[in-house]
């Protein structure tokens, strides 16, 4: 069945990642979907500016999320720190100790997903600023639709989200091995069958079956989305 | 020889391993195991409604204050729920006076989230006047003692202060003051107040909760499943999923913020089945509590 | 705490304050004019902290956490003496009005009262430069908040193995209507003349904070001070004797565990 947009039930918006758009930041990416778009920068990594935010084994990350319009909630502290805790995972932090690497990502429009574009967007930014990464974390929001014959949204626009039963935001990354195999293995795509899930943050009512379909459907989905980030992330 | 306490001091993660590879907890739990629950309602009798709740020695203690409020225009008849937790500075030693804590804000945004997500409070149940005056529900969520788990400890106190709360049958008079509702006649005031105390009596009205969200924070330690773990082991763990039921079995949110692991369909949905089996507990016990304020409230109102 | 404040409180939610609160040398509880309310004492009531205490007077309850002595969190000059630094704070729900957001001047003068009723009993010289932080909650405010806060502070600050010269004990006195009230609750108070409180170290009867609020003349104040320093000898030996169950339950709790490591 097609949706409002035209698009069928899993597919994505079109996708724009443009990188290096800020000149003073050491790293800069603007990531579009659909109507959604958010621009993330990087500066670092840097000296700490205070000792509270130096951490002799590995770099501090720092996430700033500003939203369009308004005043920073505490919504908007949420996304900070599932920005901030999805990129330690990917970071190589251990590589610059001492240091901080601050991300703030504003949002530019918000037609839904937004937490999963300004994921998207903190990704690409940091692989603009060269910052040492373990591997791309890709991230989708998907949405439940009402009733019996409600179908999953892969995703969706605000007014999807608002009209869904359930929402969710999930990132993924690759299965992660140890470190002498990732070097071993850099270069090779990070997309395939072994994404997992990384971070998870839902709203409203789900059955089992339907939160592990969501998962699964997301999952391929960040497939897509993370093959897209590789490729962008070639471009010079 | 070093002694046990030392060793877990100088080798936190060592000591905890030894503990996991042997599948027992330090605290002597098996690992599908949470910690012994309990539910104290009324505890404050300035609140309107109150409840302490401890897992294991995580303990919070949730109170709710009622006030009325003119209508708002754009909603007019509907009231308004405020919640806020907090870390109280007693609770662990990195929580400080002052501003509340990131930590603070964040359990504070994933409890307003679940409520609302999931529809627990009906805000048009806390309607005295459709467009001119409405209840204001404060929940203050204050963390007496943080040892792990705490969204789930927060949660229970929530939902179990809402559930036990009554709130007061009131009349708007013609000048706009609040009235307690005022009595059939005479005779009956007498037994009306007496009744007052008691539970299902048209001078109070209990809230109806859309639904009963339990939340269950699971640890993830080599490759195990760690339920409901203490701040020694969070602070070792590699991940924490935290999954969040009703009574019905239904989903009410899946949280999951980074963290060093990622997590296969298969540990989703063992998270999920503990959650499922935890909820079940728990509802037992919140349903004991409040029979056990009912009979208390029953036994204290003049006969 | 945080939410608005246009919300208006309901008034016959604060039932009147009732007008007489002695009748025929009884109180409104049931209590004759020198009994205290109720009275409940635990430590080690919090797992995180160095020392914890839990005080229950009626209606009044009090939770205290002591953490330290560590580095002092604001950067002060050197010193050869420790610090004893207090916070109390009141649950928002505490009070019959809902408390406001940030700290409130009642709470700063708790903080205060208690930090000056403590500092002289801690020996202050056993930990130069650090601090030792006293975060005091009041869960429900039911009288005599400062005495109750005080004593339940000091039993922490001995749990948390801080050296003191001796344990505090503090308990208030108000007098209405010519009578003077042993461990007054909100509404005694409320009708008060005078109040008092007192904070003691019982062994060498040395007054370590005095709180007079009101009218008194000389010979009310002096009874009202004897009145307050036999309060203090009750709560002395309650005092002791929760110290004292505390050490004998962890003692018996370590050779379960020998027993069991044995076995």
């Amino acid at each position: 069945m097609e949706r409002a947009d035209g698009r069928r039930p899993g597919e994505i918006r079109i996708v724009r990642c443009e990188r290096g758009l800020l000149s003073r930041a050491d790293g800069s990416a603007q990531w579009t979907q659909g109507g959604t778009s958010c621009l993330a920068s990087v500066a670092g990594p840097t000296q700490a500016p205070t000792s509270a935010k130096e951490d002799a084994e590995r770099a501090t990350l720092e996430v700033v999320f500003k939203p369009r319009a308004g005043l920073v909630g505490s919504t908007e502290k949420q996304y900070e720190a599932l920005i901030r805790r999805s990129c330690e995972a990917v970071i190589l932090a251990a590589l610059h100790p001492r240091t901080l690497i601050q991300v703030v990502v504003q949002v530019v429009s918000d037609d839904g997903g937004v937490l999963a574009c300004a994921l998207n967007a903190a990704c690409a930014a940091l692989v603009d600023a060269a910052v040492p990464l373990r591997t791309l974390c890709a991230a989708v929001s998907m949405a439940q639709e009402a009733g019996p014959e409600g179908q999953l949204l892969l995703d969706p626009s605000a007014a999807e989200a608002a009209a869904a039963a359930a929402v969710g935001t999930f990132a993924y990354l690759p299965l992660l091995h140890s470190v002498s195999e990732e070097v071993s293995a850099a270069g090779d795509s990070i997309s395939g069958g072994d994404l997992q899930l990384l971070t998870s943050l839902t709203r409203g009512r789900l059955t089992s079956d339907q939160l592990l379909d969501m998962v699964e459907a997301g999952r391929q989905g960040a497939d897509r989305l993370a093959a897209f980030m590789q490729q962008a992330a070639r471009q010079v | 020889m070093l002694q046990a306490d030392a060793f877990q001091r100088l080798y936190p993660d060592k000591y905890l391993t030894k503990f996991i590879e042997q599948g027992v907890r330090p605290d002597g739990r098996p690992l599908s195991l949470a910690r012994a629950t309990s539910i104290g309602l009324g505890v404050v009798s300035t609140a309107d409604a109150s409840a302490l709740v401890k897992i294991g020695s995580t303990t919070v203690l949730a109170g709710v204050k009622c006030e009325v409020m003119p209508a708002v225009a754009d909603a007019p008849d509907e009231g308004r729920l405020t919640l806020q937790v907090e870390l109280a500075p007693l609770c662990c030693s990195s929580a400080r006076p002052g501003r509340p804590s990131e930590a603070a804000a964040l359990l504070t945004e994933q409890l307003e989230g679940l409520l609302e997500g999931a529809g627990v409070v009906d805000r048009r149940q806390l309607c005295i006047d459709p467009g001119k005056a409405a209840w204001a529900l404060y929940v203050d969520v204050y963390v007496l003692d943080a040892d792990g788990s705490l969204q789930d400890a927060c949660l229970l106190a929530v939902l179990a202060a809402l559930s036990s709360l009554q709130l007061h049958a009131v009349t708007l008079d013609d000048a706009g003051n609040i009235q307690k509702a005022a009595v059939p006649d005479a005779g009956a005031a007498a037994a009306a107040a007496a009744a007052a105390a008691v539970p299902g009596s048209p001078q109070l009205r209990r809230l109806s909760l859309g639904c009963q969200p339990v939340s269950l924070t699971c640890g993830v330690y080599l490759g195990r499943l760690l339920v409901d773990p203490t701040a020694e082991e969070e602070a070792l763990l590699e991940a924490q999923l935290t999954a969040t039921v009703d009574a019905e079995g239904g989903i009410l949110g899946f949280y999951k913020a980074g963290g060093s692991v990622t997590a296969s369909q298969q540990r989703v949905q063992q998270c999920v089945e503990a959650a499922k089996l935890r909820s079940k507990e728990v509802q037992g016990l919140l349903q004991q509590a409040l029979d056990q304020a009912a009979a208390a409230a029953a036994a204290a109102a003049p006969s | 705490m945080a939410g608005q404040r246009e919300a208006q409180s309901v008034p016959w939610f604060a039932d009147e304050r009732p007008a007489e609160v002695i009748a025929d040398g009884v109180r409104l509880d049931g209590r004759s004019l020198e009994e205290f309310r109720n009275v409940f004492l635990k430590t080690g009531v919090i797992s995180q902290a160095s020392g914890s205490a839990y005080a229950e007077f009626g209606h009044t309850k009090v939770m205290v956490g002591v953490y330290g002595p560590r580095q002092s969190e604001r950067r002060v000059e050197y010193s050869e003496q420790g610090r004893i630094n207090v916070d109390v704070k009141l649950a928002s729900f505490a009070t019959r009005q809902r408390g406001i957001f940030g700290q409130s001047p009642e709470e700063r003068e708790l903080s205060a009262g208690v930090q000056a009723a403590l500092e002289a009993a801690a020996d202050l010289a056993s930990f130069p430069k650090a601090s030792a932080d006293v975060y005091v909650l009041v869960l429900e405010a039911g009288g005599g908040e400062l005495g109750v806060a005080a004593t339940a502070a000091a039993l922490a600050l001995a749990d948390a193995g801080i050296e003191l010269f001796d344990i505090v004990v503090a308990c208030s006195v108000s007098r209405v209507d010519g009578c003077l009230l042993l461990d007054p609750s909100t509404d005694e108070s409320f009708r008060e003349q005078g109040g008092l409180v007192l904070a003691l170290l019982p062994t060498s009867n040395e007054v370590t904070q005095l709180v007079s609020r009101g009218r008194w003349s000389g010979s009310q104040l002096r009874e009202g001070l004897e009145l307050a320093m036999g309060g203090c000898a009750q709560l002395e030996s309650a005092a002791r004797q929760c110290l004292k169950d505390a050490v004998v339950a962890a003692a018996a709790k370590q050779r379960q565990q020998q027993q069991q490591a044995q076995a």
